[in-house]
């Protein structure tokens, strides 16, 4: 089934449609909730959430731009509104606080290396994890994220120098990442 | 820096790796997504039970009723009256007789039975227990014999299969069963009223001519046999006793125009030709205080005191305070201070939602004006709370201890307040509760069609649902804590109603209030909300 037969099927309130764009895409934004949440279980709650809103407002989307990033953005605003409602967010956003949060080699967990990275990024305080998921992997400005979380740009800007930082600690900890002179570089299995 | 390195490539590697990641969702999520986009199909069965039941008491109601009753009840008698055939599966031996100067009655059964008049019918009589038919037609008491008898060896040889009829001659039909006597006459001569309007009915239910008469006892082991026939009356508690005491004339229910008259005088065949002579002096007297019980079977089903309405009530849902708040003052520590109802109420934006309310409500009569109702009621209300979404927040609410008196106070984290933003959002306040609601209802003004009332009641309710933004003691937030909010509650109803009857049906429309008594919430947050409800009542019932 082409997008625009699920779109269409979508907008036609189909079942077929809807379940084989939920199909084709719930996967991957599965993945993407994961990052946000704190366990499985909430992942799929953002999960489901967020396709009923994407079945609710699929009129909105005009062909402008692939329906996967249009579909990725509702999951991720979707993500981001759950943890303010569960005070997820709000309970762990001091970053004073999670600065000092010890990381043992025990609590990464080896994987395949696309889970470990979400793993490890799991790791993260969820404050410092939600930062550094809309800026790096999302690609929201910082300016953006500070009118999302409702904080301040600064406060942004900080808590994504610290996440990647506790993440790159991380990361060379699990031997992910190589600790050049100048440069560490990420270790791809490709 | 110790760590310096590309960040571009950092994040685009990030970024890679992150959406490589993938996960199969468990079948549970699409289940919960297809089930909110299709709610029609979540239910199917219970669908499909609820219209189910509804059908049926619905038909059950349209049978039971006294007018469908009747409609059908003329279609018989319209039918009956093409068909002169009424099947005899036994009479037994038979022999009716008049005796007026006795006043006793004496319905009498002989071995020998004749029946005058047809002994010129030779052909298709019948023997015992198997079909065969009877006209039975009455005439006035004066101008019947005293004496005339049915035989039944002759009734076996000669009654023809067709033509017989039991009729009534001033076309009062009564039951076909006769009952002993020893009820209540007077209300027996009531029913009998409206029985003369039924009757009809009542031949077709019961397809059987059962006579009770003394002297019919010595006879009953020839007629006990048919065992089948008193099946029907051993439902009748009342009777079961007496049921030695009944002699019976069973017909099959396919030709079932089979009625005795208060004066049932005489048999006749279908010719017109007296075949015997029903001559009981007491039979008015006795028909009079039987049928009643015939009657009351049939009304045993319906109440015409006690009447059943199902209604629904749209309404605006809104919400009033009451009593102070204590607040909090962070500054000095001193005790909390009380501020104004009005002060705290002023600092929420309400709105009022839509409501709904519905539930079923049995009105017993107990005078000609009063009525007593209760039933089971399920009401759902609430109210928005016009907030902004603001940085998370610390709030607080101060509370008192019930049992020392004393004031202490409990921290929230809130999004929620009055502060400034560009995120305005309607906070949700509602409560689903289920009551039982006992309340009387008073005639206005009212005939049979239409009627005024006023009606007021109180329900104990249950909460099953709730949920509440709680403004805190400083004015500028809004927190939530399910443990302040009360699961029993009070509410007190009051509305004005028109009654009126459209066709078969009785239709309640009219305004109504409905005042939560008790706080929503528990007596340690002293600030009362009480919700309030105006809406109309619409209630329908047979």
């Amino acid at each position: 089934m082409t997008e625009e037969m699920m779109i269409q099927g979508c907008l036609d309130n189909l079942s077929i449609a809807q379940e084989a764009l939920y199909s084709r895409f719930s996967p991957r934004m599965l993945g993407v909730c994961y990052r946000y949440a704190r366990s499985r279980e909430d992942a799929e709650d953002m999960l489901q959430e967020g396709f009923m809103k994407i079945y609710s407002q699929i009129h909105q989307y005009r062909g402008m731009g692939a329906l996967e990033g249009w579909i990725r953005r509702i999951v991720v605003h979707t993500c981001i509104n759950v943890l303010k409602k569960n005070k997820k967010f709000s309970d762990s956003v001091d970053l004073i606080h999670a600065s000092s949060i010890q990381i043992s080699e025990n609590n990464i967990p080896s994987m395949m290396q696309a889970k470990q990275v979400v793993e490890c990024i799991r790791l993260l305080p969820i404050g410092y994890r939600t930062v550094l998921n809309l800026y790096a992997i999302e690609g929201f400005s910082h300016k953006e994220i500070s009118v999302i979380l409702e904080i301040e740009e600064s406060t942004s800007r900080s808590q994504y120098t610290r996440a990647r930082a506790l993440l790159e600690e991380i990361l060379i900890k699990k031997k992910i990442l190589q600790k050049p002179r100048e440069n560490i570089r990420m270790v791809s299995n490709k | 820096m110790e760590r310096r390195f590309d960040m571009s490539d950092f994040e685009q590697s990030l970024k890679d790796h992150a959406d490589q990641f993938t996960m199969v969702p468990t079948k549970r999520i699409w289940k919960g997504i297809y089930n909110n986009l299709h709610p029609g199909s979540r239910w199917p069965s219970v669908t499909v039970a609820i219209i189910l039941m509804i059908v049926l008491i619905t038909v059950g109601n349209m049978n039971n009723s006294p007018r469908s009753v009747l409609n059908s009840i003329q279609k018989t008698l319209s039918s009956s009256e093409t068909s002169e055939d009424l099947t005899m599966n036994s009479i037994g031996k038979v022999s009716l007789s008049d005796d007026a100067s006795s006043q006793k009655e004496n319905i009498s059964f002989e071995d020998e039975t004749s029946l005058k008049g047809l002994s010129q019918k030779k052909e298709s009589f019948t023997q015992l227990n198997s079909p065969s038919s009877l006209s039975i037609t009455k005439t006035p008491k004066n101008s019947l014999n005293k004496s005339n008898t049915v035989k039944n060896k002759d009734l076996k040889d000669e009654l023809p299969q067709k033509g017989m009829q039991y009729s009534s001659g001033n076309g009062m039909l009564a039951s076909s069963e006769v009952y002993p006597a020893g009820h209540n006459r007077s209300k027996s001569i009531n029913v009998l009223q409206q029985k003369i309007t039924m009757a009809p009915s009542i031949t077709k239910e019961y397809s059987k001519i059962t006579f009770y008469n003394n002297t019919a006892i010595e006879l009953q082991q020839e007629i006990a046999p048919m065992s089948g026939f008193y099946k029907k009356y051993i439902s009748y508690d009342g009777y079961r006793k007496n049921m030695e005491t009944f002699i019976s004339l069973p017909f099959s229910g396919e030709t079932s125009s089979i009625t005795i008259a208060p004066e049932v005088s005489a048999v006749k065949d279908s010719k017109g030709n007296i075949i015997g002579k029903v001559s009981v002096n007491n039979i008015q007297e006795k028909v009079t205080e039987n049928i009643p019980k015939k009657a009351t079977v049939i009304r045993k089903k319906r109440n015409p005191n006690t009447r059943w309405m199902y209604y629904v009530t749209p309404q605006i849902s809104s919400v009033t305070f009451r009593g102070d708040q204590l607040k909090s003052n962070p500054v000095s520590g001193l005790p909390p201070i009380i501020v104004l109802p009005n002060q705290v109420s002023g600092n929420m934006i309400r709105a009022a939602r839509i409501g709904l309310e519905a539930g079923a409500q049995m009105n017993v009569k107990l005078s000609k004006r009063w009525k007593f109702s209760t039933g089971s009621n399920l009401s759902y209300s609430g109210y928005h709370v016009i907030s902004n979404q603001v940085h998370p927040t610390s709030a607080t609410l101060v509370l008192k201890d019930e049992n020392t008196g004393l004031s202490y106070s409990k921290n929230y984290v809130t999004h929620y307040g009055n502060g400034y933003s560009q995120n305005q959002i309607a906070l949700n306040n509602y409560s689903l509760q289920l009551s039982i609601p006992v309340g009387l209802q008073y005639t206005i003004w009212g005939d049979k069609n239409i009627e005024i009332n006023v009606a007021s009641d109180i329900q104990p309710d249950l909460v099953l649902k709730s949920n509440s933004y709680i403004i805190s003691s400083e004015g500028r937030n809004y927190v939530q804590d399910p443990s302040l909010m009360r699961k029993v509650n009070m509410s007190g109803n009051f509305g004005s109603f028109i009654t009126f009857t459209s066709s078969k049906v009785k239709w309640q429309i009219g305004p109504q209030v409905r005042y939560q008594l008790l706080s929503t919430y528990k007596d340690n947050y002293t600030l009362k909300e009480h919700l309030l409800d105006y809406g109309i009542k619409i209630g329908i019932s047979r």
